[in-house]
């Protein structure tokens, strides 16, 4: 089962990932690193999205998620990784999905 | 340290939708909200202020290593006289002076922790081309530009090897480059 699970788990963040990659689309130049996302993508260096577009994508995601995104959460959201951790953390909270 | 910010307004109303619900709430406090809506010109306040919370990250950024995304943390405050912009923008117990260009095309925000160091600072525009660094050093006779291996730029005086503290920020179709006059401040 541990497997099973470990496998649901990737599952899930590549869909996730999936998610970020059409809601990031409009905010980015960069299309070559957007094809390329994955976990270790920043969204400044290597997006190259414009500080004041991050908060689309945190509003994009509350949005998508029917989440709310705290100030504290904010403050980390410069790359894929902690937005996946934000999702993931938010949607526990909310009970899980 | 002098930190600074550009925003190239054309590209900005065309990128950024402020209007958009939540949008303010998630960068701006109260008080910054009450000036922007109580402004005759509501759009340049919000670009103004958020060029101003940019310059102070920048600072804060280079002085810690630490990247954050904490826009409501700085509050700003400006005062204006008929020709220049000034402001104050402060983080937890820091303070950090702000002077700002305002034109149809651009804003443009240098912020320093020492408001005497403002008068200091100089400002180079430029046109935002990936070889932006060889077109300032093709027109400066005085000084040298150049980036160390973690993209840090650094001034260099070519009369006496003097180094000098330098920012760049680009936006749209505009560069600047400011620096201290002071060595190494």
């Amino acid at each position: 089962m541990p497997a099973l699970s470990l496998k649901n788990m990737s599952m899930n963040k590549l869909n996730l990932i999936a998610d970020l990659k059409v809601i990031i689309n409009p905010y980015t130049e960069n299309k070559d690193a957007l094809e390329s996302i994955s976990e270790t993508t920043d969204f400044l260096t290597d997006l190259k999205i414009n500080s004041a577009n991050l908060v689309d994508i945190v509003l994009d995601i509350e949005e998508k998620y029917g989440i709310v995104i705290d100030d504290a959460s904010m403050a980390k959201m410069v790359n894929v990784k902690a937005a996946l951790e934000i999702i993931a953390h938010k949607q526990a909270e909310n009970g899980g999905q | 340290m002098v930190g600074n910010d550009l925003i190239d307004l054309n590209k900005a109303t065309t990128e950024s939708n402020w209007k958009r619900e939540g949008y303010l709430n998630k960068i701006f406090n109260h008080q910054e909200q009450e000036q922007i809506f109580n402004s005759p010109t509501p759009s340049i306040m919000v670009w103004l202020f958020w060029s101003m919370k940019e310059a102070a990250y920048k600072i804060i950024n280079r002085e810690s290593l630490q990247r954050f995304y904490s826009p409501k943390k700085f509050s700003c405050k400006n005062f204006s006289d008929q020709n220049e912009t000034f402001g104050v923008v402060a983080f937890e117990d820091r303070t950090y002076y702000t002077k700002s260009v305002i034109n149809d095309n651009l804003i443009h925000t240098i912020a320093s922790s020492k408001k005497e160091n403002l008068a200091e600072i100089e400002t180079y525009y430029l046109e935002n081309t990936s070889c932006y660094l060889s077109d300032f050093n093709s027109k400066s006779d005085k000084y040298f530009l150049e980036k160390d291996e973690n993209g840090i730029p650094n001034l260099i005086d070519k009369t006496n090897n003097e180094s000098h503290f330098a920012s760049i920020s680009h936006h749209g179709k505009y560069l600047a480059i400011i620096y201290s006059k002071a060595i190494n401040a």
